[in-house]
């Protein structure tokens, strides 16, 4: 009994050497610099879709470490690090900033004005509000009209049955999410399953597994479900812009899969990569892309999705919105 | 005569038994503590956390019967707190619960020392959460494992009391665990499909090491039995290339009872034993 002790405190010895906790990474600046560029190293997901050579930004921007000299600085030439992978779900978070790359949609014209969805011609002020959604049947009362900027407002389907049944005589349906950011997944797979009769594959997703740049699972299906309410077989029109980004990039990807939706405006701002967190020794914050997304025929949705047909919101001249026109234009041809 | 020779023959027969019933006793310990705990967790976070628990445990122990060297045991652990990593910018709330069953054997060195030994299975259930993370806000603690646990007991008499020391040692033997891929979120995992992510895992000395170890007082005053004890706890694990890490230095403190369940028809209570059920 004892010598089956004595064995027993050996083993657990011997083998407590097996599990060596990770060499942590110093808190100076370097410790920091070098913590940073590792999570990205072994976590960033789209490194070698992006042929970004992390090694040599790395060496360029090590390089300049010395000149930094207080904690502003050094937020600073990591943030302008970070703006290489050009991707708007990373972010560097601490007490006094959060960086962020948004030239994906500074770079192009907005094509949305928030003044024109509310004028007399659109929402006016006499729309209806259910959970996120701002709707109101416009042209006459011809087509309903829904706007929702928000993928992390909340709805229910409670909420959706009560706009389609107001919608019910309408000849088509718009949903606006133009300058959406993105949101919750979830309500993207709500809100698209509204208007698919069964489920689908409608996307794929991959997580890391390991730290190589390629290390990837095998493919996920993203399915769409059928949802209830049920919108019927009437033509749905989605309209985007360059801020069309993250979660309503996923709606749209799904929607795309959808046979009597069409997609009109202009391409999405992507935002393919689903963010996870992680924090350096000075307890900033470091949110990345880690795990990619996929449309139905595994193609990257990082950098946005084609709209089916591209449409500009000063076509029409004042107080017209031409991408909302656009998709009037296209509902009532269907309907004809 | 001989009929009173019989009948007090028959009579002095079933004293004889009533004397010779042995009841084992229900020892439950109950106590509250705090404890000091530093956490590793790299599915959230690359850094350890430091901070403090609230906990509160019921051990039970009962001989089998007509055993005096062969005892069950049963414990129930829950214990919530937070952390903060070392810069104070981020906190992570946690809470967790553990069930334990176990038997011992008794070993008797002399009237005052035994060594208890034996095993003890467990079920780990908890969760830590930093809820400023995006997409893994959270992490689950889920295991299950058959520990190796050994008991050294003095019991240290007086003129007006025993009271009594143990000195006890808990090492994870093998049994399986709940670890994600760090690179895999929640939602791919629960929501969408989770073919593709090695979440559970056999667990054993090459993954999981560590111990628990205790020392408990038990000082019987006039009508209450106080314990006050102290454990610590070194757990470290590992899997899919992620490495966790929980130490726990805890102080408790609470009474110790000796019980017994009397119910049904065949273990009713003695007369001189007053129940409200009468």
């Amino acid at each position: 009994m004892k010598k089956a002790w004595i064995i027993g405190l050996i083993l657990i010895g011997t083998f407590s050497s097996c599990i060596d906790e990770p060499v942590p990474f110093e808190n100076t600046y370097q410790g920091n610099f070098d913590a940073l560029w590792t999570i990205i190293d072994t976590r960033y997901c789209y490194l070698d879709y992006k042929n970004i050579n992390w090694d040599s930004i790395r060496t360029e921007y090590n390089a300049r470490l010395n000149t930094v000299g207080n904690n502003i600085e050094l937020f600073d030439l990591m943030a302008e690090m970070l703006a290489e992978l050009k991707d708007g779900h990373v972010n560097l978070t601490s007490s006094f900033d959060r960086s962020r790359y948004w030239n994906w949609y500074t770079d192009s014209a907005s094509h949305y004005n928030s003044s024109l969805i509310t004028s007399e011609r659109y929402l006016s002020n006499d729309y209806r509000i259910a959970g996120g959604f701002r709707y109101k049947a416009i042209h006459g009362g011809r087509i309903g009209y829904m706007y929702y900027g928000d993928f992390s407002s909340a709805f229910s389907a409670g909420n959706v049955n009560n706009i389609f049944k107001l919608f019910s005589a309408c000849e088509g349906l718009i949903i606006d999410v133009r300058n959406n950011g993105g949101g919750s997944l979830g309500y993207s797979e709500q809100l698209a399953s509204y208007f698919f009769t069964e489920e689908r594959t409608t996307g794929y997703l991959r997580h890391k597994k390991g730290d190589g740049h390629s290390d990837f699972s095998d493919y996920v299906s993203i399915k769409t479900p059928s949802g209830s309410p049920q919108w019927d077989d009437r033509p749905v029109v989605i309209l985007t812009n360059r801020m069309s980004y993250s979660a309503t990039n996923d709606f749209v990807n799904r929607m795309k899969q959808c046979s009597n939706a069409t997609i009109v405006g202009r391409k999405t701002g992507g935002g393919g990569g689903l963010p996870l967190s992680s924090e350096l020794p000075n307890g900033w914050t470091i949110r990345f892309s880690a795990s990619p997304m996929y449309d139905s025929n595994k193609q990257h949705t990082e950098w946005g999705i084609e709209p089916d047909y591209y449409a500009d919101i000063e076509a029409l001249g004042d107080g017209y919105d031409g991408i909302i026109e656009k998709a009037i234009d296209l509902i009532m041809q269907q309907w004809q | 005569m001989k009929a009173k020779l019989i009948l007090f023959c028959l009579l002095f027969s079933f004293a004889l038994q009533a004397q010779e019933k042995e009841y084992n006793l229900i020892t439950q310990n109950y106590s509250y503590g705090l404890s000091f705990l530093d956490i590793a967790d790299s599915y959230l976070s690359p850094l350890r956390y430091d901070g403090d628990a609230l906990r509160f445990q019921r051990e039970s122990r009962q001989f089998f019967r007509d055993r005096t060297d062969l005892s069950s045991y049963n414990s129930f652990l829950l214990m919530g707190g937070s952390a903060t990593n070392p810069a104070n910018t981020a906190v992570m709330m946690l809470a967790s619960m553990n069930l334990g069953y176990g038997i011992h054997y008794h070993f008797y060195l002399n009237d005052n020392m035994r060594i208890l030994a034996g095993g003890i299975w467990d079920f780990d259930l908890g969760f830590k959460m930093i809820s400023r993370n995006v997409n893994n806000p959270a992490n689950l603690d889920l295991a299950t494992n058959l520990n190796l646990s050994g008991i050294f007991r003095l019991l240290i008499p007086t003129s007006k009391r025993t009271m009594l020391l143990d000195v006890s040692i808990q090492n994870p033997f093998i049994g399986c665990m709940f670890i994600p891929e760090n690179g895999a979120t929640y939602y791919e995992m629960f929501t969408i499909d989770s073919s593709q992510t090695k979440m559970f895992h056999l667990s054993s000395l090459h993954n999981r090491v560590g111990y628990k170890a205790g020392i408990a007082f038990c000082f019987p005053l006039k009508k209450t039995t106080w314990r006050a004890q102290f454990n610590y706890q070194n757990l470290r694990y590992t899997a899919n290339n992620a490495f966790y890490l929980r130490n726990e230095l805890s102080f408790s403190i609470g009474c110790s009872y000796d019980i017994y369940r009397f119910s049904g028809r065949t273990d009713k209570a003695p007369e001189n034993f007053n129940s409200t059920n009468d």
